[in-house]
């Protein structure tokens, strides 16, 4: 039977002194592509339900799709409850929503064919720029309500349009084949198979001779897929969760310039069409852009109501949750300040240096302390302001506070990487070799 | 933790049959899954997570005229039309996609494999103790500790039935248990990660491995880190199995070389890839390995793949779809990433088949160079490979000598094989909790391993 929110409620209200209701109701079209130009198409729907609940003044979580008896989900999370944490759990009574556009009406009118007619056209793109080169992955649109309600009368509800994809390119070279990726989601349709063609196969051009790496400690171009991967260890030391836990480097740091003045980066859950971007948060909590580091200053943490209240200050409307688990402070779609010059400017720039489009994300990085290894598997090198090869098999080390504190120019164009909006980023922090 | 309600699944099966008997389409499939997963983390004194989540759906496959649809579902009510909308989609596509069918029978059995202390058994409130407990005495082994717990377990039901058919119940339970240990200033990192598929006995006197761990903090505390550069290594079991899942295995999914068609062509049977010492299997048949299955996600029967026979390449792994493109067997390797996702050709248990001699003659033979043991985690991009040991020593003279730091390795994944210059006899089968992501869809449970294994030269750093 179909989880019915209100119903959760009532039962869940009648164990235990505060509780709220998540609930998402969601449906998405997808195609996929393989290398040889095949499709398959998908559709999918989804109910789930979680429930947070204190009780004896210890909290309990559950979570569910929609095929679960009601009564089983609450003894969940009653059985939850009874080993859970000791928490200062205020939940509000409105929901105050943000201002923000969630999704372009467009997508409202895609349906699958228009979706592989983007993909198909995206091919064709590629194959004039590259006649042999591929692409395989995914284009999909999503469709999803998000309910909360809680025991103290707060109720809202939002929809949200999403397109997504995660593309993978290959390229023939003479010495094997280099492969390139995309991916990145928003509310509106940002797919632009020219663009995506353009940039991989311009990757490409240069991956097709090979080039030994500088000399260690140079200056170091990191385009916006490879901050993103750098932005792991950012991500867990703003949150709240890390404060409270001891865990975060930025502790003691909040007022201090802990990255270079060229660096502002900003969590944005309102940013129109953002693809983490919602008008209240997880817990029915108002969101609202905030910087995390303005001109390198570190601005402050991100919190959920369980730890602001620990740390005795008040939600900043950025609990981020799984249904099957707690709410915790996270980031959303971080975006960073333009700079000043653009990425042709900036690599022309470097005399002896290497440009970074891809990280291979191993388990080379420490989200607690910044450190970070990485096999970067796109790497290239920079000669007299041209990239002059690719560089098989590099490993690159650092600090990524010391490698923002030591960045040295911004781009002034974002791309949409992920969730994110992220620049260029030409820094001196990284060790290579 | 709550029993499965079988009687549940029984309903949407029948309703299974029913559309797969009667369907318009080439060939359709309803795969129907339960699942009920409880993580209880600890850090240090504090529960950081415990957080049971069912989760039920499925999904139907259709293939018309080559091409695929597929419609998941999460409502009951919801499996007829579902079907109707797989086959709608399969067929809007323009034209064959070229996908036909491999030889395939149909299958009929009902898997319940028994374990000691059920999972549903034994309570929350205890899992979640014994967790507490094992982090307090994590905390406690060493000045300054910083302990990490993290238990999870998974019992699932999952139902295919197809139009060919094939009809079969599998259920499977599984736990693990990861310790995370870090000193001082966190630049020592310690850590253990270990999964079956049974009971909960297997989480239950864990203590030596805490004491391990121990010994293992204070020796870190005098490591020194390694010079970058080329160098002999010996790695233990489970880096070797890392080795070996990613530096090959991913590469033997038939999909990923269909999607590279130069990796095809550069894998072709009876090819030389790896050094003649070298035997590679994916084997499903060792039950009490998280990665393994009677029954893959399509309703083929897990078995045992030898990949590379003597360095040489002899076969592929396979899903409906990639056996049937390729002309080639099944091989039980079609695996799903959740109830909503395809199937694609994943591993199950990967391993190197072990030598002769011990790990001390391995040393020996090696002289001076590395040896590494455990592996903090591994990835790869079909060209270049990378890992980091969990501890690492030199060796000189045949004998451990300094402890290092953790040491990460990379290098190409066509040499690496090649370079393999001694296996000892002693295979072990190593699996964690958590497992390996593909196409972005959840993380599968796999296992691996090897005996200790020797390189000649890699890169370190």
């Amino acid at each position: 039977m179909p989880l019915n929110l209100p119903n959760v409620l009532s039962l869940t209200s009648q164990v235990s002194q505060v509780c709220e209701v998540l609930g998402m109701d969601g449906s998405s079209i997808r195609v996929d592509i393989t290398p040889s130009g095949g499709l398959s198409f998908d559709e999918s729907s989804e109910q789930s339900c979680g429930i947070r609940l204190v009780r004896n003044g210890r909290t309990g979580v559950a979570g569910a799709t929609s095929m679960v008896d009601t009564a089983l989900l609450v003894e969940m999370a009653i059985a939850s409850s009874r080993i859970g944490p000791e928490e200062n759990l205020q939940l509000p009574a409105t929901i105050e929503t943000g201002e923000v556009e969630l999704f372009d009406s467009v997508l409202e009118k895609i349906e699958v064919t228009g979706l592989s007619d983007r993909l198909l056209h995206l091919k064709e793109v590629l194959n004039e720029l590259s006649p042999y080169a591929m692409v395989a992955g995914f284009l999909k649109l999503s469709r999803k309500r998000i309910s909360l309600i809680n025991s103290c009368g707060a109720s809202g509800d939002y929809l949200k349009y999403l397109l997504e994809w995660k593309l993978r390119f290959s390229f023939p070279t003479g010495e094997g084949f280099f492969i390139t990726g995309s991916s990145a989601a928003s509310g509106r349709d940002i797919f632009d198979p020219e663009s995506l063609a353009r940039e991989a196969a311009e990757l490409a051009t240069w991956a097709k001779s090979t080039t030994t790496p500088p000399d260690s400690n140079q200056a170091t171009v990191f385009y916006p897929a490879a901050v993103s991967v750098l932005l792991q260890a950012i991500r867990a030391g703003v949150s709240g969760r890390s404060l409270v836990n001891g865990s975060s480097p930025l502790t003691g740091h909040v007022g201090s310039a802990v990255l270079s003045p060229h660096v502002s980066i900003w969590d944005r859950p309102t940013m129109d069409y953002g693809a983490s971007s919602a008008p209240f948060d997880s817990e029915g909590v108002a969101t609202r852009d905030k910087p995390l580091f303005e001109k390198g200053v570190f601005k402050g943490f991100l919190f959920d109501l369980v730890t602001a209240a620990a740390a005795g200050t008040s939600s900043t409307g950025s609990a981020g949750r799984n249904l099957f688990q707690r709410p915790e402070p996270v980031t959303t779609n971080l975006a960073f300040e333009r700079g000043c010059e653009n990425a042709a400017q900036i690599i022309g720039s470097i005399r002896s240096g290497l440009l970074v489009t891809d990280i291979l994300s191993g388990e080379g990085g420490n989200t607690s302390t910044g450190d970070f290894v990485f096999d970067s598997c796109n790497a290239f090198r920079i000669s007299d302001g041209e990239v002059s090869g690719r560089i098989p098999g590099t490993l690159i080390r650092g600090n990524v506070y010391d490698l923002l504190k030591s960045a040295n120019s911004i781009s002034d164009s974002l791309s949409a990487s992920g969730t994110d909006l992220l620049p260029h980023i030409r820094t001196d922090g990284v060790t290579i070799g | 933790m709550y029993p499965l309600d079988v009687n549940f699944l029984d309903s949407l099966r029948d309703a299974a049959r029913r559309l797969t008997g009667s369907t318009s389409a080439d060939f359709l499939e309803i795969r129907l899954e339960e699942s009920k997963s409880l993580d209880v983390v600890y850090k240090g004194r504090n529960l950081s997570n415990n957080s049971p989540f069912i989760e039920t759906g499925g999904l139907v496959r259709a293939l018309v005229n080559g091409a695929w649809g597929t419609c998941s579902f999460t409502e009951p009510d919801r499996i007829v039309g579902a079907a109707e909308t797989a086959v709608r989609l399969a067929s809007t596509v323009d034209g064959p996609m070229g996908t036909t069918l491999p030889s395939m029978k149909p299958e009929h059995d009902l898997f319940y494999p028994p374990s000691i202390e059920g999972l549903a058994d034994v309570p929350m409130r205890e899992k979640v103790f014994l967790c507490r407990r094992y982090c307090d005495l994590l905390g406690a082994s060493g000045k300054d500790v910083s302990a990490m717990v993290h238990y999870s377990e998974t019992s699932r039901t999952k139902s295919v039935i197809n139009s060919i058919g094939t009809d079969i119940l599998e259920r499977e339970s599984l736990c693990g248990i990861r310790f995370e240990a870090a000193g001082g200033s966190w630049n020592i990192h310690v850590s253990r990660n270990l999964a079956h598929r049974g009971g909960f006995e297997f989480i239950r006197h864990r203590e030596n491995i805490i004491e391990e761990m121990a010994g293992e903090i204070d020796t870190l505390g005098t490591a020194e880190t390694v010079k970058p550069g080329l160098t002999p290594v010996v790695l233990d079991p489970e880096l070797a199995g890392i080795l070996v899942h990613e530096a090959f295995g991913h590469l033997s999914e038939a999909d990923f070389q269909e999607e590279n068609p130069l990796i095809k062509d550069v894998l072709p049977r009876g090819k030389r890839v790896a050094s003649e010492i070298v035997t590679i299997v994916d084997d499903a048949t060792h039950y009490r390995c998280p990665g393994s299955c009677a029954w893959d996600d399509e309703g083929t029967r897990g078995r045992r793949t030898v990949l590379v026979s003597k360095g040489m390449i002899v076969a592929r792994l396979h899903s409906i779809e990639t056996a049937g493109r390729s002309g080639e067997q099944l091989t039980g390797n079609g695996r799903a990433g959740g109830f909503f996702a395809s199937p694609d050709p994943r591993m199950t248990c990967t391993y190197c088949e072990p030598g002769q001699g011990s790990m001390d003659d391995l040393l020996h033979r090696m002289g001076s160079g590395l040896y590494l043991r455990g592996a903090l985690g591994g990835a790869t991009d079909m060209d270049n490979f990378t890992f980091t040991s969990g501890a690492a020593w030199t060796v000189r003279d045949g004998k451990l000598s300094r402890p290092l730091n953790p040491v990460t390795i990379s290098g190409k994944v066509f040499d690496v094989l090649g370079s393999v210059a001694g296996l000892a006899n002693d295979l072990r089968l190593c699996s964690g909790i958590g497992g390996c992501s593909k196409r972005g869809h959840r993380y599968l449970p796999v296992s691996y391993g090897g005996p200790h294994m020797f390189l000649r030269s890699i890169q370190a750093g």
